[in-house]
């Protein structure tokens, strides 16, 4: 039995133990984090390429055959996800080892941040509901402390709300679990998209799948479920938020892909309907709140709802292009957000302080950090020829090919209202004159290469989006197939 | 059997909502403890339940009729060991609100929320901005 499908899940773990056994040799644990992290991401790269090679692969847990045991897949879609993942926390590992505060070196930091990678890794890769639920509740409550540490008012604030909205989110997605499988006696996704499409249906599968699209919703912060997560990503130091908003709402934005194709669409009637009417308020919302902020992180968390309500919309079409269009902008935000909370981290550094009023002339000041705002920023918004933009162009397409364009004007009064966000933000802390001097002076390079490589990979997607496209037209592919999934699955 | 059972897990659930709406956060924390209870008791309830038959296969039989599923109790036994995980967290969580607030009433956590993120933010004893 080849195990390759769960090493990202075993490398985080075992870096995760071995950092904890370290806990009182700092530098030491430091060290640690940076090699499991750089193997981390040599595996996913690894997993990716074999996958991609030879198409989806399943392991069968503990020998016992599906639908009985516990089912590990891998296809295009799951491992591009773990390659993204592993970028992301090496990106953060990277700027964290140099730029950790005192509350984060101190603490158990270190393997909490690997045990949240791990849940997300195996999130990506389960082919079984319950296992699902097991993987969030992993990477949950690792962020839940992950977003306490430092004791600060704010955060403990922001620590209370994220932990009771998502424990009821996971309580609504317990519940469905258990009725799902007392209405079909199983929890393996390939079978359960066999019994869901038989004639004679399953009995109470609206009822269902609300309970699923609030524990969904809640976890990819698609309105009005999402409220906890301008606190909760805003009151940490951003460059811990870069792993947090990086990673959480997108296993959200997974599971609605996945089970949306498996379970829900083509069998909810209303699923669809739901998805895009969420989708619509999350994006207004988002990109209202990003306006209305008085601080660099408000915006750009902001930013992050605003984004999962593109992402909303481009599922809810239920389409193959949709979908492919859906994991463009999935993949592409995950790099994005990242690196520009980590540009942001650079600023409130610089600066000092988050507030945008108390910023000003970091373009003379500070022209490469400018520059890597600017790239970042205006990827969010999707100008061209930035990344952003070819994701939201693809939604668009994919939008009007199923006849929903009134939800294009909406998208796109939405990103005209980021724009409107970034370019307010852009004259304030950068373009106008600096009224006070910089905190500090000092830029050290193991801060700043984790920023270049990931505004590397943002640069080589936005000129030659090729390969992102054709990446994401297979995982779409493989997503949709459900005949080979469940010949995978079940053989 | 499972329709009594079926009852109370929906009484527990209501239960659970209304200590969930009050205001001081132990209560919602025991709220927490609760609904995930009733949610347990859900996932019991969907295994079908039968007395005085243990879920054990013949020898000259491939499956048994009524026997009850014993895969529902397997999944609730890591249900309840997360639970359990998660209520130390929520009552260690509170406390902290305590020790940092000053009081457990769920409408005074509203300071971060007045200009959304920022405002003025708690500064470290190093005097550098934390948050």
């Amino acid at each position: 039995m080849n195990l390759l499908p769960v090493l990202p899940q075993i490398v985080p773990l075992a870096t995760a133990i071995v950092a904890l056994a370290v806990r009182s040799h700092r530098r030491l644990q430091r060290g640690v984090a940076m090699i499991g992290a750089t193997a981390h991401l040599g595996v996913a790269v690894w997993l990716f390429s074999t996958i991609w090679a030879t198409g989806p692969a399943r392991v069968q847990m503990g020998g016992w055959s599906a639908p009985f045991g516990i089912v590990v897949y891998a296809d295009t879609l799951s491992t591009s996800l773990v390659v993204a993942t592993a970028l992301v926390h090496f990106a953060v590992t990277g700027y964290g080892i140099a730029g950790a505060d005192e509350p984060r070196r101190r603490s158990d930091f270190w393997p909490l941040a690997n045990t949240l990678v791990m849940g997300v890794q195996g999130a990506f890769l389960t082919g079984d509901l319950f296992n699902l639920y097991v993987w969030f509740e992993v990477l949950l409550i690792s962020s839940f402390v992950l977003v306490a540490i430092g004791n600060l008012r704010a955060q403990i604030e922001a620590a209370a709300k994220y932990v009771v909205l998502n424990l009821l989110s996971s309580a609504a997605f317990l519940v469905a679990i258990a009725l799902l499988y007392g209405a079909t006696g199983t929890l393996n996704l390939a079978e359960l998209s066999i019994l869901l499409r038989e004639p004679a249906g399953v009995p109470m599968i609206s009822g269902i799948a609300v309970l699923f699209v609030v524990g969904f919703g809640i976890k990819a912060a698609m309105f009005p479920f999402g409220l906890w997560l301008p606190t909760a990503y805003g009151s940490p130091p951003a460059w811990l938020a870069a792993l947090l908003a990086g990673l959480l709402t997108k296993v959200g934005i997974y599971t609605f892909l996945r089970t949306g194709a498996l379970l829900f669409q083509e069998v909810v009637p209303w699923f669809d309907d739901v998805l895009l009417l969420g989708a619509f308020a999350s994006l207004l919302v988002g990109a209202l709140g990003s306006l209305a902020q008085v601080t660099l992180r408000g915006a750009v968390v902001h930013s992050v709802i605003f984004a999962v309500g593109f992402m909303l919309m481009g599922i809810s079409t239920g389409s193959e292009a949709g979908r492919a269009a859906t994991i463009v902008y999935l993949l592409s935000d995950m790099v994005i957000i990242t690196a520009l909370l980590l540009v942001g981290a650079e600023v409130e550094r610089v600066v000092g302080s988050d507030r945008l009023t108390e910023m000003g002339g970091l373009y003379r000041q500070r022209p490469l950090l400018a520059a890597a705002f600017a790239a970042t920023a205006l990827s969010v918004a999707g100008f061209p020829p930035l990344v952003g933009f070819w994701g939201k162009v693809a939604i668009f397409g994919a939008m009007t090919d199923s006849g929903r364009w009134p939800g294009v004007l909406v998208a796109l009064a939405g990103s005209a209202v980021v724009l409107a966000t970034i370019a307010q933000a852009w004259s304030l802390a950068f373009w106008r004159g600096g009224s006070r001097p910089l905190a500090s002076s000092v830029s050290s390079p193991t801060r700043a290469l984790p920023i270049a490589l990931l505004l590397l990979v943002i640069a080589f997607a936005s000129l030659v989006p090729n390969p992102l496209f054709e990446v994401a037209a297979r995982a779409s592919a493989d997503l949709s197939d459900l005949a080979a999934y469940r010949r995978v699955v079940l053989e | 059997m499972e329709a009594s059972l079926a009852i109370v897990a929906g009484i527990v659930l209501t239960l659970a909502f209304f200590s969930l709406l009050r205001r001081s956060f132990l209560r919602l924390v025991v709220g927490f403890m609760l609904l995930t209870n009733a949610a347990n008791l859900v996932i019991f309830t969907s295994g079908r339940l039968t007395r005085g038959m243990p879920p054990i296969v013949p020898v000259d039989a491939q499956t048994i009729e009524q026997a009850a599923n014993p895969l529902p109790q397997a999944l609730i036994l890591t249900a309840i060991v997360i639970s359990f995980g998660i209520t130390a967290f929520a009552f260690a969580l509170a406390f902290r609100v305590y020790r940092t607030i000053g009081t457990l009433d769920t409408d005074q956590l509203a300071e971060t929320e007045t200009d959304a993120v920022g405002g003025e933010r708690a500064r470290g004893p190093d005097g550098t901005l934390s948050a």
